[in-house]
């Protein structure tokens, strides 16, 4: 998904060499089994979070960012969940799904005695596998108000007969077939390795066929839902607390509050934080007083690599013409951008020469073409025939990294001839932007991982099907060859094979460079003495319901 | 809201306060000599006109005074290993910047970018402001003839009554609030939020000269001039004009630190000049967070800017002190 | 009196219903697509059409400035963009906050203000006013953001770190809490305070010079009640009518600290409304924003005709 590069509060790994290695497979195949409900000890008490930022929708089928999805996961689930890592296990499922050999029908069983429950924590019904399959239709759905749901024209499009439904042809899709209460089937138009991570996403959450209407908002502001926790109140731009019932199907989770807190400004939260008045900062610690923190409290400072790339694009096919579209030029500024100065700027993250961050599967350590050289820029630049420069724009969000960022950029550009405006806007006002063809000739951006997978870091940014209006890819590269590898390595079933094409995959990429990828994020997540242990998750980054506070 | 104005309702600069309310002396002797006399014997005056001065001069020079570009990060040696800018050294007399760049530089180029926008659009706000108030109060309600066609044309276009109510109505606007929506709308830059500031502050000035020349009006060497038939254009610019200038004069000095506030403001909520530009409200407000651990950041540019205010504020006091008889020791 | 107060209502709805217009005008003057930002992410130029169609946002400015002023003479400000919920409600539920922190900050300034206005004016040249000057001078050119921040930590953070006194809260709100409000109500205040002590000053000084003054003080009357009973009185209307006129820009005060404390008020609604071309919620902070003005400016208005009779003629 894109980051805001401010607040790239996102899934990220810790994740511990082992980790990597066995991460090896693309293949989410995990042993399944029921985990009985187990009754632990339960410290009670409240956590709290505190975000600039306000949820922007409860709703499964819109929520799309770094605050949204935290809340959301407290209170809807999915058939299919990550385990404490990268694994996939059953949750609402009660075991893995069947596959059939072609890999494209896959039949799950739903768990008993799972229930929706009402925001005042009373019990709605038992959910049922209706339920599962109107979930599923409802994301393609593009008569939800006030927008159909940000992946209604991809992801769920792999289900055979979802493209009618996202055309308004149809009404369901025709692969989702719901075989009896607890059995669905699920026909997929092609094989793909990557459906249950996809229905893995809250994008994939159960909700009550009879009450989740085409309305989301009104849906968000009344969730009813299957998830530990219910929405005890919300105050659009001040609060959202949520409360552990008693109707749950599984372990009861540690805190029995959760509080959400909007509108709070970096620099004080990071003092309330630290007078343990604010138990998580959800936001990255504002530069200004990252190293003081650093040292003052090593052990509240945790440092979570994100599985992210921040990067900057260029209009590859400008209908124009235009010195971007030359590759010679978008090499020169490859090698023209310090990225060892912007990681240094910011204070956390890691140099990325290539498109895969460090803990995605698929990551070539050995991929980097080009290095920090401006003489080879300039002198590519002369190749070219543009040894005199020429002026453009970039376009990024306002937040303070962001800003710092490109100025940098500037100026590294600058000294290869090349003037660079910038251009600030309010990051869903920057979406709309970019997602115009050829609007945006630079855009400073960021990608975080939707699930641990290569082909999330090609399909949606760098794929021709991605570059149309409304898609992802804005630097507007189209490479059938490209695309042709893409497809292949998606079907492929070897895993370590797949996961050779999508490093040859990468290496073409890198060649006609579309972009400049800059770095690999880190964030600094800044916790209070009273969270008792703080793991962050390495797709989800937080999970808010696994934390336990003294009080 | 305007309310029928009275002689003494006093009009203020927002952000500093002033009122001025004066009855001319017209007839006295030498009534210039002794503005000056009384000016020269005041202290503030030669504060506040000097350190102007100086504050213009380091200004316009800093091209040549300044160690380094002010745009330009110095790559390596601008920063701390751990990415934190550095204090005072004898590299850098006054530390870096959060990207490394030099901030002695900064700060004097930043002092010119809050001179043009205080002094510019003061300047610009004084003239309209004064075009609109002065305008209003002198026309009043405007009769005119024309002749069409044979038939004789009588209008009244009620000038006063449309231009002080189109004050007003700016006036009402949640300044900030549009402010902001102009440059959103428009984008960022400097000329635009000069124009921006302006278009707020003229409305002071039209309120002011609005009450001095409806008072004018009724002196008796208006009411002559009148009555010999000088033309109006000529009685404003001859007569009107001087005894306005001066009361312009003062609070345009006055507005000056509103507009450098104004700036450091909009650059706060991320709509000032944009980057890599230095102006002392931007250095405040990108550093905000630093205020911890490196306060020097904050506390240079914002030094600059109360000196940029009190020295204003003070030509101010000292000339309204001057054209005030009754203030006169 | 009836007469001027109706004068003054007519005006009142004149100038609401203008700024409505200019604000509209604004917003489809904007460059970016207000329809895009709001749901940006993977729609396509069809479904941004429908998307547009179906909010009506294709009509000319005309008919949908006539739409949207007939729903709200009906009370409905439509739905914001981006935090999905209505604009009436939702500005109503922040107006509380703000109230409160301009109520404090403008009561805190004018008790500061006024008293040493007078006494300035009373003790005008000496060294005291001189000094008076200096200091009111330093407080209007500090950043109230930076004030602020600065605020929290030494009066906040620091005693509740370094000495466990939880004296005020590190940011954040509570209703009608005078712990919450103190320290963003004097950040407010700072500069205002010492406009005001410049501005009753100024005010002061011109009525003191009148005879009525002199005249007062021969036939025997205390300093102090020539002072307050009859100067600072003829001075009120004058004060009150600039506070009215202020009231515009004091609004801009309150957005800036409302994010640096993280108060929940309409200031902040408004600008995250601007920058994210919330256009339903950028209509309707403003027109709320410009219907306090002109009911603060029309009490003002009544007020100085209570004081000055003459005005109302």
């Amino acid at each position: 998904m894109r980051t805001r590069n401010r607040r790239t509060t996102s899934a990220a790994s810790l994740t511990l060499a082992f980790l990597l290695a066995a991460c090896g497979g693309a293949a989410p195949q995990s042993p399944g089994g029921t985990t009985a409900p187990e009754s632990s000890t339960l410290a009670a008490g409240t956590l709290s979070i505190g975000f600039e930022g306000d949820i922007f929708s409860l709703d499964p089928s819109q929520g799309y960012d770094f605050i949204s999805w935290p809340a959301e996961r407290l209170i809807f689930e999915t058939l299919i969940a990550y385990g404490d890592g990268t694994d996939l296990v059953p949750h609402l499922a009660d075991a893995m799904p069947e596959v059939s050999d072609d890999g494209l029908v896959y039949t799950f069983t739903l768990r008993d005695g799972v229930n929706f429950v009402n925001g005042d924590g009373s019990v709605h019904r038992e959910m049922t596998a209706d339920d599962v399959a109107f979930s599923f239709n409802r994301i393609l759905n593009p008569n939800l108000t006030p927008a159909p749901s940000p992946v209604s024209g991809s992801f769920f499009t792999v289900i055979e007969g979802a493209q009618a439904v996202v055309e308004g042809d149809a009404e369901e899709a025709s692969g989702i077939v719901v075989v009896d209460e607890r059995t669905l089937e699920i026909t997929l138009a092609q094989a793909d390795p990557t459906f249950l991570n996809i229905i893995a996403m809250p994008f994939g959450s159960v909700v009550p066929a009879d009450l989740a209407g085409e309305d989301t908002d009104a849906f968000s502001e009344d969730p009813v839902d299957t998830g530990p926790y219910t929405l005890e109140s919300r105050t659009i731009g001040e609060e959202a607390v949520f409360v552990r019932h008693d109707h749950y199907w599984g372990e009861t989770p540690p805190t029995d509050r959760i509080e959400f807190r909007f509108g709070v400004d970096g620099n004080t939260a990071a003092q309330q934080v630290e007078a343990n008045q604010l138990d998580i900062m959800g936001d990255p610690v504002p530069a200004g007083v990252v190293n003081s923190l650093r040292e003052s409290y090593p052990d509240r400072l945790v440092v979570v690599n994100q599985v992210a790339v921040h990067y900057l694009t260029m209009d590859t096919s400008d209908p124009e013409g235009g010195p971007l579209t030359d590759v010679l030029v978008r090499q020169a500024f490859n090698h023209a951008i310090d990225k060892e100065n912007i990681v240094q700027l910011l204070r956390r993250g890691v140099v990325a020469h290539c498109v895969y961050p460090t803990e995605l599967p698929g990551h070539n350590p050995d991929c980097a073409p080009y290095d920090y050289d401006p003489e080879r820029a300039r002198e590519l630049m002369e190749e070219a025939g543009f040894g005199e420069g020429f002026a453009t724009t970039v376009y990024t969000d306002p937040s303070e990294d962001s800003t710092a960022v490109v100025q940098a950029i500037q100026q590294d550009l600058g000294e290869i001839g090349v003037e660079v405006e910038i251009v600030a806007q309010e990051f869903d006002v920057l979406l709309g932007t970019v997602s115009v063809p050829h609007e945006a000739p630079l855009v400073y951006i960021g990608w975080f991982q939707d699930f641990p997978d290569p082909s999330d870091f090609y399909d949606p940014i760098l794929s021709c099907a991605a570059a149309v209006e409304g898609g992802f890819n804005t630097g507007w590269w189209c490479n059938e060859d490209a695309d042709a590898l893409a497809a292949e390595a998606k079907a492929e079933p070897n895993a370590e094979r797949r996961l050779e094409m999508y490093q040859e995959l990468e290496l073409m990429v890198m060649e006609e460079a579309p972009w400049v990828p800059l770095l690999f994020p880190a964030i600094d997540t800044f916790i209070s003495e009273r969270v008792q242990s703080f793991e962050p998750h390495p797709v989800w980054f937080v999970d808010l319901a696994k934390y336990p506070v003294t009080d | 809201m305007a309310g029928p104005p009275t002689s003494r309702a006093p009009i203020t600069v927002p952000g500093i306060g002033l009122d001025l309310d004066v009855e001319f002396d017209h007839e006295a002797e030498g009534a210039r000599t002794r503005m000056w006399r009384e000016l020269r014997r005041d202290p503030g005056f030669w504060t506040g006109a000097i350190t102007v001065l100086t504050l213009v001069i380091l200004a316009a020079g800093a091209g040549l005074i300044s160690p380094y570009d002010p745009d330009l990060a110095i790559r390596g040696r601008g920063l701390a290993a751990n990415g934190d800018p550095l204090g005072p050294t004898a590299e850098f007399p006054l530390g870096t910047d959060r990207l490394g760049r030099d901030y002695l530089s900064r700060l004097l180029h930043g002092a010119r970018t809050s001179l043009i926008v205080g002094i510019g659009a003061n300047f610009v706000a004084s003239l309209l402001g004064a075009a609109v108030g002065g305008t209003a109060a002198f026309v009043g309600t405007a009769h005119l003839s024309f002749r069409v066609g044979g038939r004789r044309l009588n209008v009244s276009l009620p000038v006063e009554t449309f231009l002080m109510r189109l004050t007003d109505v700016v006036l009402s606007l949640p300044a900030l609030l549009l402010a902001i929506a102009l440059v959103a709308v428009v984008g960022p830059s400097l000329l635009l939020v000069l124009i921006v500031i302006a278009g707020l502050l003229w409305t002071v000035t039209a309120r002011i000269v609005y009450n001095r020349v409806r008072l004018l009006r009724e002196f008796e060497f208006v009411v002559a001039a009148r009555a010999l038939g000088a033309p109006t254009a000529r009685i404003l610019l001859r007569h009107v004009a001087p005894h306005v200038a001066s009361l312009i004069v003062v609070y345009a000095t006055l507005g000056i630190a509103a507009s450098v506030l104004l700036e450091a403001v909009l650059s706060f909520l991320g709509v000032g000049v944009p980057p890599p530009a230095a102006s002392w409200g931007t250095m405040i407000a990108e550093h905000a967070g630093y205020f911890r651990t490196d306060p020097r950041l904050l506390v240079l540019p914002g030094v600059g800017i109360m000196i940029i205010v009190l020295a204003f504020n003070l030509l101010g006091d000292a000339l309204r002190d001057a054209l005030d008889p009754r203030s006169w020791k | 009196m009836v007469a001027y107060v109706l004068s003054r209502l007519t005006w009142a709805a004149i100038v609401l219903l203008v700024v409505a217009v200019i604000t509209f005008v604004l917003t489809f003057v904007v460059p970016a697509d207000p329809v895009r930002a709001m749901v940006g992410m993977r729609a396509t130029a069809a479904e941004v059409e429908r998307i547009r169609q179906s909010m009506g946002l294709d009509q000319p400015l005309l008919t949908q400035l006539g739409g949207y002023l007939l729903r709200a003479a009906q009370g409905d400000l439509g739905h914001s963009f981006h935090h999905r919920t209505d604009v009436l409600p939702l500005i109503l539920q922040r107006f509380p906050a703000t109230l409160q922190l301009a109520g404090a900050g403008i009561a805190l300034a004018l008790a500061i203000g006024i008293p040493l206005g007078v006494l300035g004016a009373r003790r005008q040249g000496t060294r005291y006013d001189r000094i008076g000057n200096l200091l009111s001078v330093a407080l209007v050119s500090i950043p109230a953001f930076w004030l602020g921040y600065m605020l929290i930590y030494i009066a906040a953070f620091r005693p509740l770190m370094a000495w466990q006194f939880d004296l005020f809260p590190i940011g954040g709100y509570e209703p009608w809490s005078l712990r919450h409000l103190a320290l963003p109500a004097l950040t407010l205040s700072a500069s205002s305070a010492a406009y005001y002590t410049r501005l009753t000053r100024s005010v002061m000084l011109d009525e003191l010079r009148q005879d009525y003054v002199r005249t007062g003080l021969a036939k025997g009357l205390s300093e102090r009640r020539v002072t307050w009973r009859h100067a600072f009185r003829n001075a009120l209307p004058s004060l009150i009518t600039q506070l009215g006129l202020d009231l515009g820009f004091l609004l801009g005060g309150v957005v800036v600290i409302e994010q640096v404390f993280g108060w929940p008020g309409i200031g902040q609604l408004a600008v995250n409304a601007i920058t994210n071309l919330d256009v339903p919620l950028i209509m309707g902070t403003v027109l709320f924003g410009t219907f306090c003005i002109v009911v603060a400016n029309l009490i003002a208005d009544v007020a100085i005709a209570i004081l000055d009779p003459r005005v109302a003629r």
